[in-house]
C-alpha cells in the first residue's frame, strides 16, 4: 500500500470514528463532564463516567493491534518487521484523534495518564532487566542428556523470575543449544524450553513476566504472585519438567553416542558482576512498593509518585551501568541489541493507547458496554480460561490488564482502583467484601502459564523459535507446535491445575 | 532404462506375502526381482481408514508391493496354491516424490544443496529452484517481528527409477529440514502377463 493511500485510510477512519464518537457524546450528553468538572473527571478519567459513555466499538483500535501483533508475523512476516512501528502508529491514531477531538482534556488525561504511569515504566522495567541480562554469558562445554538438559531448563526457569522471562530465554537459550547440537532429535528441548523459562518460570515476581508488572504498577504487591500462586507454579512447572524428562530420555535413548570433541571448555558465566545490578533493579522495585515520598505532578493533573519516579530512574541508572561496565564481546555473545527493546516500545505504544477504552468500560462493570463479558467469566475458574485463552493467541501483558480491570469492575463497581486492588489481593478484613484472592490468581496464573500455548503468547517465545532455527533446528510450524506439543502436554496439565485450584 | 514395473495388490496375510516373494527371490535371486513393499519403502498404499479397518479386521489385508512386470507370471502361478489373491495389477506409469524446505542456517543449507547436487543414478528433478533471500536489517535478535537474516527455501519433484527414488527419499529423510511426502505413482492399465 502506498503512503497516500495509507494516510488516506487513517484519515478515513479517523473521521469516521470520529463522526461515531461524536454522535454518541450527543446522545449521552447527560454524562459528558462540562468544560468546569473536567479536572474533575479527569482524576477519574479510567474511571465509571468514560466507561459508561464509550461505546463497545472503541476496542476496535484494541483488538486491531492486538490482531496484527498475533497474525502478520505468520502471514506477512518481512512486511511486519519493516512497517510494524507505523502499523502501531496506525491503530494508536485511530483511536487517539477522534477521542482527543471528542472528549477533549478527559482524553488527554487518559492517554497522558496511561502512558506516563504504564507505559514508561513498563519499558524501563524491560530495557533495564533485558540490558542487565544481556550482560550475562554461560559459556562451557555442555553435553546434552536429559539430566544436564533438565538441570539447564530448571536454572533458566529458576532465573525467569528474576531477570524476566526474555533476560533468562537469551542467557540460557544458546548453551542449550550448544549442548544438543550434536543430537539428530532436539526440537522437543527447544520447545519445553519455551514452555519453563520464557513461560511459567515467569509466575512468581513482577519481574518474570510483563503482565505481573503491570498488576505491580496498579498496585499489586511485589510478592503477591510468590505467596498466591507459587503452589500452581510448582505444580505445573514440576509436571511439565517430568514431561520433559521422559520425552528427552526416549529421544536421547535412540541417538547415537556423543561425539568425543576433544578438549573441553570449562563451564563459566562471564559478566557476572550483572547480579550486582540485577539486585539493584530488585531493590528498586521493591523499594517503591514499601516507600512513599510524597507526589509529584506530572501534568494535566496527574500525579506520580516519589518513589516510583526514583524506582524508574534507578533502574535506567542500573542498565546504564551494565552498558557501560560488561564488555562488548559479552554483548554479542548474547546477539544483544536495542531491537528488542524499540520493539515493545514502539508496539506497547500503540497498545496502551488503545486499551484505554478496553479498561475503562471493563471497570464501568454492569454499567458498561461489556457487562455481557464480566457477566459471563464470573468465576476464578473461568477468569483462569478466559485470560489464559486470550493469552495464548494475544499477547498476555494486555490481556492480563484486560481481566484485572474486568474484574475489578465486576466485584467492585464503583469502588476506586487502589482500594479494588486490595481487595482483589484478599486485603478484606473489616471492609465486609469478598476477596478476590482466587481472582487474581486466576488471572495471573492464566496470563503466565498459557502464553507457552502458541508462539505468539508471549514475546520471548518467537524470539527462542528464531534463534533455534537459526541455529539449524528445524523448529515446528506455528499449529505444528500446538498439535505436536502445547495442546496435547500443556492443556492437559492446565485442566488439572483448573481443578485443584480453582 | 529401469525394468517396468507392476503394483501388485495381494490380499492376505503381510507375513504369508513376504516369504512368498522371499522363496521365489532365493529360488532364482538373479532372475527375479528386484521387489519393494510399499510400506517399508515409503511409497504411498492404501489411505487410514482402509488401515484402521484392516486393523480391526473389517476387511481383509492389502499389501502393496512393486514388482518387475517380468515377473508378473512368476507370481500368479505361484499365488494360486499359496492361499494369497491377487486384488489387482496395474502397471507403473511414473514415479514421483514430493518435497520441500525451509532453513535459517548456511550450514543446513549446504547439507540440502549437497543432497540435491548428488542424485541417485537415474533421477532428475522437476520444479527445482531453491531460493536464497538475505536481509542485513532482520540480523539479530527480535521478538515480535521474527524474520531471518538469512533464508533458503525451495520444493520440487523428484522422477526417476523405483531405487533411485528410495534411495533419495531415505537420504531425504535424515534431513528434519526437508518435509518430504512418500513416493506416489501413476498407476496405468491393468497388468497382463
Amino acid at each position: 500500500m502506498g503512503l497516500f493511500v495509507r494516510f488516506q485510510t487513517i484519515v478515513r477512519l479517523a473521521i469516521i470514528l470520529t463522526i461515531l464518537f461524536a454522535s454518541q457524546s450527543v446522545w449521552a450528553s447527560a454524562e459528558v463532564p462540562d468544560a468546569e468538572h473536567q479536572d474533575a473527571a479527569a482524576h477519574e478519567s479510567h474511571g465509571p463516567n468514560l466507561g459508561k459513555i464509550l461505546p463497545l466499538w472503541s476496542v476496535i483500535p484494541f483488538a486491531g493491534i492486538l490482531l496484527s501483533i498475533a497474525l502478520f508475523p505468520l502471514i506477512k512476516p518481512h512486511f511486519w518487521h519493516h512497517h510494524y512501528p507505523k502499523v502501531s502508529l496506525f491503530w494508536a491514531l485511530v483511536f487517539a484523534v477522534p477521542f482527543l477531538i471528542v472528549f477533549k482534556v478527559s482524553a488527554a488525561h487518559s492517554i497522558w495518564h496511561i502512558m506516563f504511569l504504564d507505559f514508561v515504566p513498563f519499558i524501563i522495567l524491560l530495557g533495564g532487566l533485558f540490558t542487565v541480562a544481556g550482560g550475562i554469558v554461560v559459556k562451557g562445554s555442555f553435553r546434552g542428556t536429559p539430566v544436564v538438559n533438565l538441570i539447564l531448563i530448571l536454572i533458566g526457569t529458576l532465573l525467569a523470575s528474576w531477570i524476566g522471562t526474555t533476560g533468562a530465554a537469551m542467557v540460557m537459550i544458546r548453551p542449550l543449544l550448544r549442548a544438543n547440537v550434536w543430537r539428530k532429535n532436539y526440537v522437543h528441548v527447544v520447545v519445553f524450553f519455551i514452555f519453563l523459562v520464557a513461560n511459567i518460570g515467569g509466575s512468581l515476581t513482577p519481574l518474570g513476566d510483563p503482565p505481573l508488572f503491570l498488576g505491580f504498577l496498579h498496585g499489586v504487591s511485589f510478592f503477591w504472585t510468590m505467596f498466591n500462586i507459587s503452589t500452581q507454579t510448582l505444580f505445573v512447572s514440576g509436571m511439565v519438567l517430568v514431561v520433559f524428562f521422559v520425552l528427552d530420555t526416549y529421544h536421547y535413548r535412540k541417538e547415537d553416542p556423543p561425539p568425543d570433541d576433544g578438549v573441553k571448555e570449562p563451564i563459566k558465566v562471564e559478566g557476572l558482576h550483572n547480579l550486582l545490578f540485577l539486585g539493584g533493579i530488585i531493590g528498586a522495585v521493591l523499594f517503591s512498593g514499601l516507600v512513599h515520598l510524597g507526589e509529584i505532578p506530572v501534568g494535566l493533573g496527574i500525579m506520580q509518585t516519589g518513589e516510583n519516579l526514583a524506582r524508574d530512574l534507578f533502574i535506567i541508572g542500573m542498565g546504564a551501568a551494565s552498558w557501560v561496565t560488561t564488555k562488548k564481546v559479552l554483548r554479542e555473545a548474547n546477539e544483544y541489541s536495542w531491537g528488542p527493546i524499540l520493539e515493545v516500545a514502539y508496539l506497547f505504544a500503540g497498545i496502551f493507547t488503545t486499551i484505554i477504552p478496553a479498561l475503562a468500560i471493563l471497570k464501568a462493570g454492569d454499567s458498561g458496554a461489556l457487562a455481557f463479558l464480566t457477566n459471563a467469566v464470573n468465576t476464578p475458574g473461568r477468569y483462569f480460561w478466559a485470560t489464559g485463552v486470550l493469552s495464548s493467541f494475544l499477547d498476555n501483558a494486555p490481556t492480563y490488564l484486560t481481566f484485572f480491570n474486568a474484574s475489578m469492575g465486576q466485584l467492585y463497581p464503583g469502588v476506586a482502583e487502589p482500594e479494588a486492588v486490595q481487595y482483589l489481593m484478599g486485603n478484606v478484613a473489616a471492609s465486609g467484601v469478598a476477596s478476590g484472592q482466587n481472582y487474581l490468581a486466576a488471572i495471573s496464573a492464566g496470563a503466565v502459564f498459557m502464553g507457552a500455548n502458541t508462539y505468539i503468547g508471549n514475546a520471548p517465545n518467537f524470539m527462542v523459535k528464531a534463534i533455534a532455527e537459526e541455529a539449524g533446528v528445524p523448529m515446528p510450524s506455528f499449529f505444528g507446535y500446538m498439535l505436536k506439543y502445547s495442546i496435547p502436554v500443556l492443556i492437559g496439565i492446565f485442566v488439572l491445575n483448573s481443578l485443584i485450584f480453582f | 532404462m529401469e525394468t517396468p514395473y507392476v503394483e501388485v495388490v495381494f490380499t492376505g496375510r503381510s507375513e504369508s506375502v513376504k516369504m512368498l516373494l522371499a522363496d521365489l527371490n532365493a529360488e532364482s535371486p538373479s532372475a527375479f526381482g528386484p521387489f519393494f513393499i510399499s510400506s517399508e519403502v515409503g511409497i504411498t498404499k492404501e489411505g487410514r481408514v482402509r488401515k484402521v479397518l484392516e486393523a480391526i479386521q473389517l476387511v481383509e489385508e492389502h499389501v502393496y508391493v512393486l514388482v518387475p512386470v517380468k515377473d508378473l507370471s512368476v507370481i500368479r502361478k505361484r499365488v494360486a496354491d499359496s492361499g494369497i489373491e491377487i486384488h489387482s495389477a496395474h502397471v507403473v506409469v511414473e514415479k514421483r516424490l514430493s518435497f520441500k524446505f525451509e532453513c535459517f542456517n548456511e550450514e543446513v543449507a549446504g547439507k540440502i544443496t549437497a543432497v540435491f547436487e548428488s542424485l541417485p543414478p537415474g533421477v532428475i528433478l522437476e520444479g527445482y529452484d531453491p531460493k536464497t533471500k538475505r536481509d542485513d536489517s532482520a540480523k539479530g535478535q527480535e521478538l515480535y517481528s521474527p524474520t531471518h537474516h538469512y533464508e533458503f527455501s525451495g520444493q520440487g519433484v523428484a522422477k526417476g527409477p523405483v531405487k533411485g527414488l528410495i534411495e533419495l527419499r531415505r537420504t531425504i529423510t535424515e534431513l528434519p529440514h526437508i518435509e518430504v511426502k512418500k513416493i506416489s505413482l501413476v498407476l496405468g492399465d491393468e497388468a497382463s502377463d
